[in-house]
């Protein structure tokens, strides 16, 4: 074969070659953007979770104080935020006025004695802080996958598909100063076995 | 085994990563080495077919051999393709068989429950099944081929002796090597394991009685034992009086390496498929406590764990040797195995709390304090329970 037919193939399987590689890392932003949206999910089935527990709550506090009409609209309005709150800035806002207005209504509490005795309160505030925790751990694996792809997508060589794709930075939800921080773990151990 | 020491914090993605190219590479060793080992077991169990073929050789030496050969080695290769697919299949009810876990029903512990959904969340996985082993013993092992499909096995003592920080931090330990995918390669090695010790399994209660039982019984057992040497010593010396009538090279290779099949499947693949296992098990629970840690944003918790089961005798649990590195700890009795060097399926426990140590979070009162409860358990609870 002549010199030329050679140097035709070697540049289309070049060609052929990054083709590839474009494809692989293609699949790979794709992928990560999909499980990030996923684990939002995960968080958006928890935080709707908690707001279907406050009607219940705010209706056995009446019972024993149906004065302190103020904390109960905005405990009310707070949880129809959050639940009409779309992205991770929005609900990170909505949830926490949810929990600073929860802080009020539990002040409240405190003064009727009967009330924190009663069986179905316990059991509403006991399903709350299940909630709860399940939301920060919700919210961690979101956070991680969040920094994954933001870190990807920012890193040589993805960074030439993401933009040709217009991929953005996904926000953080609920961003606490030391997320990135999290990501780093000493992995030092003593030399040999 | 070298492992890097430098203090530099690592991401824990690469680190993923670099663990998975290890394991790959002793996993291609380890394919390589117990091929023998399978072929063997495999002509073995297609005993029916070799017992002709050796026949033919042996009555006409000049006739081809290597159509032979190669006829019970494809009819034993597909037997033992059966034999593997149906053990892939059934391999974690095989481990959970051999551990005799029964299934847990969720309102039975709701605190673990509580734990393992929790957790769960946080690492993006489906919730595994929940089995548990009967025992004093504080150990925790799961096991399964997909997330989907898992099953996390704890022992009564585990439950009885962790508090809930503790607790947290060894599933969450399991949890990270089911995502990881170390739990599904642990779960076929398990399985590979079981069927190349197969031999070993057989010979050793055999071997155990005829040292201790009755005359009748030992000259019984002695028979069996010969049998085994016989069957070993013989197939090289009958075929080093057989491999002088054969003169194509092609056949004295395949010959000579038929001949030394049982010798390397019962006294040179398993001791080395062994020791790789060891390594591909040792490599990965620094990894799967670091996650853990990551996990649940408090190391103590596992650090204060793994002292409390590192207390000699506490993670004592029958078990086979084809499955000890499934479980978090070591279940073997201290002195019985070599807890360094080539053949320890763990890390020294004291490394891996010293390296969650350092991730902060423990003092060292705190490691002493839970160390001391483990003993106190140990000295109570476990020796009430092991009495009754």
């Amino acid at each position: 074969m002549s010199l030329e037919i050679w140097v035709v193939l070697t540049v289309l399987g070049l060609i052929a070659l990054l083709g590839l590689w474009s494809m692989g890392i293609y699949n790979r932003l794709v992928r990560s953007s999909v499980q990030t949206k996923e684990a939002w999910s995960g968080i958006r089935v928890q935080l709707r979770r908690r707001a279907s527990l406050i009607p219940n709550l705010v209706e056995t506090v009446k019972g024993y104080a149906s004065h302190e009409k103020g904390v109960f609209e905005e405990v009310t309005r707070a949880r129809s935020t959050l639940q009409n709150a779309s992205g991770p800035a929005d609900s990170t806002s909505a949830n926490q006025m949810l929990t600073a207005t929860l802080g009020r209504l539990f002040a409240v509490v405190e003064n009727y004695p009967e009330l924190k005795a009663a069986s179905n309160f316990q059991d509403l505030q006991d399903e709350l802080s299940d909630v709860e925790v399940k939301i920060a751990y919700a919210r961690q694996f979101f956070n991680r996958n969040v920094a994954q792809f933001n870190i990807r997508i920012r890193s040589i060589p993805d960074i030439l598909i993401a933009r040709m794709l217009g991929l953005e930075r996904f926000e953080f939800f609920e961003e606490d100063e030391d997320a990135d921080e999290e990501l780093r773990v000493s992995f030092s151990t003593s030399s040999g076995e | 085994m070298e492992r890097s020491s430098t203090d530099a914090p690592i991401l824990i993605y690469d680190r993923i990563d670099s663990n998975r190219r290890k394991t790959r590479w002793l996993l291609a060793v380890f394919v390589i080495v117990s091929i023998p080992v399978f072929l063997f077991i495999a002509h073995y169990i297609a005993g029916v077919v070799a017992m002709p073929m050796f026949m033919a050789v042996v009555s006409s030496p000049e006739n081809a051999i290597a159509p032979i050969i190669g006829v019970s080695t494809g009819i034993a290769v597909l037997l033992l393709g059966v034999t593997i697919e149906l053990l892939y299949r059934y391999s974690s009810r095989l481990v959970l068989r051999l551990t005799g876990a029964r299934p847990l029903d969720p309102e039975e512990e709701p605190t673990l429950v509580r734990t393992v959904e929790n957790l769960c969340i946080g690492a993006g996985l489906p919730m595994p099944n929940l089995a548990i082993v009967e025992s004093g013993a504080t150990n925790i092992y799961s096991t399964g081929l997909e997330p989907d499909n898992a099953t996390l096995v704890v022992t009564r003592g585990l439950l009885e002796a962790l508090d809930r920080r503790e607790l947290e931090g060894v599933v969450a330990q399991e949890l990270s090597q089911i995502g990881n995918g170390d739990v599904r390669l642990g779960t076929v090695l398990a399985t590979v394991m079981t069927i190349m010790l197969l031999p070993y399994l057989i010979v050793a209660p055999v071997l155990k009685r005829a040292l201790r039982t009755s005359r009748g019984c030992r000259i019984g057992c002695c028979v069996f034992l010969l049998y085994f040497v016989v069957m070993v010593a013989g197939s090289v010396v009958f075929g080093l009086f057989l491999i002088s009538d054969i003169s194509d090279p092609t056949e004295r290779l395949l010959f000579t390496l038929t001949m030394f099949l049982p010798l390397y499947a019962l006294f040179i693949g398993p001791p080395i498929a062994y020791m790789l296992r060891s390594a591909v098990s040792r490599e990965w629970e620094f990894l799967a406590d670091a996650d853990a840690a990551l996990l649940t944003r408090y190391p103590p918790g596992l650090a204060q764990a793994l002292a409390k089961i590192r207390v000699p005798g506490n993670a004592v649990i029958a078990t086979q040797p084809s499955i000890t590195h499934l479980w978090i700890v070591d279940p073997r009795k201290p002195k019985s195995t070599p807890r360094t060097g080539l053949f320890a399926t763990h890390p020294p426990i004291r490394e891996r709390i010293e390296a969650l140590s350092r991730m902060g979070g423990s003092t060292p009162e705190m490691l002493e304090a839970a160390e001391a409860d483990g003993r106190l358990y140990r000295d109570t609870v476990a020796s009430e329970r092991n009495k009754n």
